[in-house]
């Protein structure tokens, strides 16, 4: 391991760890991250760029990583895109470099290089624009093949993600210095506390970093204060979670890992769970991320983020290279040389843009031991895939070259606003240390505090963390605990601005992940683009799956220069959620697959699985469409058997997915008057009624029929789809429309289990059932009563929507596996024959009764032949608006039956209808097809439709065109209601 | 003509294993029967007024439930109740109740309506914590309190009816179709709970 260091690091020796990166086994230590690890091993090309196929290694050691991305796993469990600073090493990780072919180091569309000049921002716009028909055939799949990141397996997700809802008194984002201080408090002064940190050790930079803390090592005091956080049942430490979003009335989305870390995956445990906390406080201490500076081969790998190399040699023991140049423009990179050389390692050079020639306070035995140049730039790198040397320019004009492998930079930090502006607040410029920071206009309920705040020492994050607790409390009308902030260093960066090396030869890189340079961003400016968003999209500058988070402000900086215009002025572009990369299968959590919605199930679900039935989604019930019989191949052969059986003999159908509605009160009448058509006041209490509902813009809304079980109690009926608009429809109507109302309403759906028993022989069977007379005499068409079916009390109603005699008998739902399993005993002599939805369809398009294709929307009651439901007597809902001109005009089509003129040709729902002289296309269309099918009872196709003219045109012809499929065939229009129109059937 | 035999119960969780952990399992409460309860306009101070004289114990407020001799009353809405007994006395209960209620209060049985959940253990919470959007800590929901709530994306009513050294006990009621989904949720929301 030619990167380890013999000694130090949070890394646990005694637990050595194997893992192999592109088929080459390594060894790490637990503790690691992938790209310690890597590192470890002397390993520093890492991944091609996204457009220029460019080497690079890693930059930092954190979650704003641009470069180090991998795809780990294998098989459907590959995950593409992962941070390599981010991941922890785990026993036998599978690790694998992205977007080069054949391999990382010989990569073929590595020519896209050296074709830079020509692939410059808004190269695809300008090049590819003509012939417009090669964008999606030749153009697309070849920049998508040559410019990319990972691949997906392209296998389903094989992982399961969890949900989970939090609430706190405050949540604290980042386990830094800051945060754990702020946490401390709030914890010891007994809120409910959420501290979340995206690290699996707690302690931030303090884990990074040689510094003390009360005269200890930091990540000492760090890991004595998460330990206190962890044994208070107040307080909940969540590692390995990311605060990604913030949301409306103190929301915040979090997405904590659960199984990534881990090589063998436990049982039945999600991979993630994304929280969402509700906190009335948030202290928001998500540190800062060190940007890069825009010089010539700035991304060769060994090019890397001062700050980065202090974490990886102190936290994780790893010299990232044998001999650095440190590049500043501010104080933080000498710590760099001081920790290198601490740790015995060479140091070429110190590079300070700044002038003066002022050698830090403390930094005297740095300036003592290496190079130190001050007012002077880097204008070159040494190296392709790996850093030789660096060329640096002198306040004079004189360059020389330092041979190193290691180009430690620091361009300053920049406070981690995102969260506080996703609620729109822009972050705002502070000159005094070069960076944007939080607006004061964010938020009430968040505090800022730490280097998110902009306050960079120790000593201030530690000190912020507890004033923002304090301030939290006191908000929450909580007493702070006494406590000091612990000694720490308290040395200001004394930053510099400095962005971009103007004296460049070749590419400059701003933006890691998406390749664009500061020569992009410049020719955006030449090209007219102004404002930041602009900037941002047409150079892709941000849009990467790091969201620039290296880039964003040294991209602006560059702007700001180019234009003329201060940062201030400038801005930044909005951040929104998330601001780290979450699983889209987070976010559907449990709600995939079979579980997207819930699944209905009736009480008679399982016997008609036992019966062989097909079920049909219909709302969120599985409805049974037919029964398949032994040797039935096709399932027309099932439909026509059922339905015929039900005008031979009798049938039953599950019928209790139809919504029902509970309706009691003195105004429950009324309340039925307003809500239907027709009227229902006058409805003697043991009978039931059909009703039409209108939409309050006067359209078809539903039908059903209501029963009057008492003088103030109702019992609606709803089509299974609208069940639950028609019960919001009633509580607008109550609760908005008429609160004057007296009428109380429960959904009964679920209570009960009811089951349709038609057909000639239904009474023989209903009457084995139930105590009761069920004689036409003692129980005639639409009556309702209570009786007792095989000893338990039910309900009983003559209704038929088949056309034949019709029953319809309702248990208590835990009855209904027993009641149905009655019902086949009892009606074994008859042959009784379970039909499902199919059949249903057939025997009510042969009775001519209307459902969902016919209630379409665009419907109004005269279009379906109910004008004379519409009461002229009293107002209902959608009565008025049901007058307008275009609905009451007599050319509207209507309800009609339709056959084919020659008796046998198939008919086809959606085909139009064209008058037979008349060319066939839309303009001459006089209606559509809306039912079909075969009917076994008439052995023929029928259909029902809406034509213009309606059933007054019965016995004339038109043609029934279905261009999709080629058809144009006469059809003769007909009464709709093709079987028994008299009623003698369902009355007798 | 021959009848045949009463027609049997049969629960629409039967044959549905039950998840439990050492932190949570989930049971079925069978064998108990309840009523919604919905005072008529301007009824409810006679309703409340009725039903403790006839029961011995009051309406909970809004929120709440309230326990007595075998009956559990949960608040369900403005001006409703679900009033749950044993099956068996459910009957008599409601005839003592009837007369007094009779034109003040419309009632419905809803007794099938739900499948009645019980889920305790040490890691309750947790587990809810899951799938409920409501805050369920010792400190606010407390024993005695209810709420209408979802569980993932069913409609439940929460009740925390107990509770002790093995942990709180919650009655969950949800719609009945859907149980055997919400069955499936709790397995899953109980193996996660002690993790992470």
């Amino acid at each position: 391991m030619s990167g380890r260091l013999e000694r130090g690091g949070l890394i646990d020796r005694s637990k050595p760890l194997g893992f192999s990166f592109d088929s080459r086994r390594h060894q790490g230590y637990h503790g690691d991250t992938l790209a310690s690890a890597l590192l470890a091993n002397g390993v520093r090309l890492v991944g091609r760029s996204f457009k220029y196929h460019r080497p690079r290694g890693f930059l930092s050691a954190g979650p704003e990583e641009p470069n180090g991305l991998f795809e780990i796993g294998e098989g459907a469990h590959r995950e593409p895109n992962t941070r390599g600073t981010v991941q922890e090493l785990y026993d036998g990780l599978v690790a694998s470099s992205q977007n080069r072919w054949p391999s990382l180091r010989f990569d073929v569309l590595s020519f896209n290089d050296w074709l830079a000049p020509f692939l410059s921002a808004g190269f695809y716009y300008k090049t590819f624009m003509w012939p417009a028909s090669f964008w999606e055939k030749v153009y697309e799949p070849f920049i998508r093949r040559a410019a990319g990141l990972g691949a997906l397996s392209g296998e389903p997700d094989p992982d399961a993600y969890d949900h989970g809802y939090g609430f706190c008194d405050i949540l604290v984002v980042g386990a830094g210095p800051a945060g754990l201080m702020a946490a401390l408090a709030a914890g010891r002064a007994g809120a409910r506390v959420i501290v979340a940190d995206e690290d699996f050790l707690p302690g931030g930079r303090l884990n990074g970093e040689a510094l003390e803390v009360d005269g200890r090592p930091g990540h000492e005091w760090a890991g004595e204060v998460a330990a206190e956080l962890a044994s208070m049942p107040n307080v909940r430490v969540m590692k390995r979670t990311a605060v990604f979003g913030a949301y409306d009335s103190g929301d915040w989305g979090l997405y904590e890992r659960l199984t990534d870390h881990l090589g063998q995956k436990p049982e039945g445990i999600a991979r993630g769970r994304l929280w969402h906390v509700n906190a009335r406080r948030t202290i928001i201490a998500c540190g800062s991320i060190e940007r890069p500076i825009a010089f010539a081969g700035n991304d060769v790998p060994g090019v890397m983020m001062a700050g980065a190399v202090r974490t990886y040699l102190n936290r994780f023991a790893v010299a990232p290279g044998k001999r650095a140049v440190v590049f500043t423009n501010n104080e933080d990179g000498w710590r760099t040389a001081r920790d290198l050389l601490d740790a015995g390692q060479e140091v070429a050079a110190v590079v300070d843009t700044r002038k003066g020639d002022r050698v830090p306070a403390g930094m005297e035995a740095v300036a003592g031991e290496t190079r130190v140049a001050f007012g002077v730039r880097i204008t070159g790198v040494l190296g392709r895939k790996s850093v030789r040397g660096v060329e640096i320019l002198d306040g004079d004009g004189h360059s020389s070259v330092f041979a190193a492998d290691l180009l430690a930079v620091s361009g300053g930090w920049n406070p981690t606003v995102h969260l506080t502006s996703h609620k729109g607040a822009k972050p705002v410029w502070r000159e005094d240390i070069a960076a944007f920071v939080a607006s004061k206009d964010r938020p009430g309920d968040q505090i800022i505090a730490g280097t998110a705040n902009g306050a960079f020492s120790t000593a201030q994050a530690l000190g912020e963390g507890l004033s923002a607790a304090e301030q939290a409390l006191s908000d929450l009308g909580r007493k702070a605990p006494r406590l000091r902030v612990p000694k720490a260093e308290n040395t200001a960066t004394a930053i510099e601005a400095f962005w971009h090396v103007g004296e460049a030869r070749g590419r400059a890189f701003i933006d890691f992940q998406n390749d664009v340079t500061a020569k992009d961003v410049k020719l955006a400016h030449a090209e007219g683009y102004r404002a930041v968003e602009h900037l941002k999209r047409y150079t892709t500058l941000g849009m990467a799956t790091d969201q620039g988070k290296t880039a964003n402000v040294t991209g602006l900086a560059v702007m700001a220069e180019l234009t003329g215009r201060t940062i201030a002025e400038t801005g930044t572009t909005v951040f929104r959620p998330p601001t780290t990369p979450v699983p889209i299968g987070a976010f559907a959590g449990r709600a995939h697959g079979r579980h997207q919605q819930p699944t209905r199930l009736t009480a008679s679900h399982d016997w008609a699985t036992e019966r062989g039935a097909v079920f049909v989604e219909a709302g969120n019930w599985l409805r049974a469409q037919w029964f398949a019989q032994p040797g039935e191949t096709d399932w027309r052969q099932s439909c026509d058997r059922e339905a015929a059986a039900v005008r031979r003999s009798v049938g039953v159908c599950d019928v209790s997915t139809l919504g029902k509605i509970d309706i009691q009160g003195p105004d429950a009448a009324t309340l039925l008057d307003r809500v239907y058509t027709n009227t229902f006041s006058t409805l003697a209490v043991g009978k039931a009624r059909y009703g039409l509902m209108l939409r309050e813009d006067g359209m078809m809304f539903d039908d059903g029929t209501a029963s009057r079980l008492g003088e103030t109690h109702f019992l609606m009926t709803t089509t299974t789809a609208n069940a639950v608009g028609v019960m919001r429809h009633l509580e607008h109507a109550t609760q908005v429309i008429w609160p004057d109302l007296d009428v109380q309403m429960i959904s009964a759906t679920e209570q009960w289990a009811q089951f349709a028993i038609a057909g000639p022989k239904s009474r023989e069977v209903v009457a084995r059932l139930v105590d009761e007379d069920v004689s036409n005499e003692a129980f005639p068409y639409m009556g309702v009563a209570e009786v007792t079916v095989c000893g338990v009390a039910g309900r009983l109603f003559r209704l038929s929507f088949s056309g034949e005699l019709g029953f319809e008998v309702a248990v208590p739902a835990r009855h209904g596996d027993a009641l149905i399993r009655a019902i086949m005993e009892v009606g074994a002599q008859f042959e009784i024959t379970p039909y499902g939805t199919e059949a249903l369809n057939v025997l009510r398009i042969e009775k001519g009764h209307v459902t969902g294709a016919e209630l379409n929307g665009q419907t109004t009651a005269a279009d379906l032949g109910f004008a004379r439901m519409v009461s002229a007597k009293k107002d209902c809902i959608g009565k008025v608006m049901a007058g307008r001109e275009g609905l009451v005009d007599e050319d509207r089509p209507r309800l009609a039956g339709f056959v084919a003129a020659d008796g046998q040709a198939r008919l086809w729902a959606g085909s139009h209808f064209i008058e037979e002289d008349a060319p066939a296309d839309l303009a001459h269309s006089i209606g559509h097809m809306t039912s079909v099918c075969y009917s076994p009872h008439l052995g023929r196709y029928i259909g029902l439709g809406l034509v213009r003219g309606g059933a007054a045109r019965a016995g004339d012809t038109v043609r029934m065109v279905h261009p999709l499929k080629g058809i144009d065939i006469a059809v003769e229009i007909a009464h709709p209601v093709f079987l028994d129109p008299q009623g003698e059937r369902l009355r007798g | 003509m021959a009848k045949i035999p009463e027609l049997a119960a049969r629960s629409h969780l039967a044959g549905v294993s039950m998840p439990q952990s050492e932190g949570a399992a989930l049971r079925e409460v069978s064998g108990r029967a309840m009523l919604s309860l919905a005072c008529h306009a301007g009824n409810a101070s006679r309703v409340a007024r009725a039903f403790k004289t006839e029961t011995g114990v009051a309406l909970p407020k809004a929120g709440k439930t309230a326990w007595h001799e075998g009956m559990l009353i949960l608040w369900s809405g403005l001006n409703q109740w679900f009033v749950q007994m044993d099956k068996a006395n459910a009957a008599g209960a409601f005839a003592q109740l009837a007369p007094a209620l009779n034109g003040r209060a419309a009632v419905t049985d809803q007794s099938d309506a739900f499948v009645m959940l019980e889920l305790a253990g040490p890691l309750a919470r947790e587990t809810l914590a899951r799938l409920c959007p409501i805050d369920l800590h010792p400190a606010v929901f407390k024993p005695g309190d209810t709420a209408r709530t979802l569980a993932g994306h069913l409609a439940v009513q929460l009740a925390l009816v107990g509770g002790g050294e093995t942990g709180p006990v919650f009655q969950v009621l949800a719609a009945r179709s859907s149980a055997r989904d919400l069955v499936h949720d709790f397995e899953i929301a109980i193996a996660s709970a002690g993790y992470g």
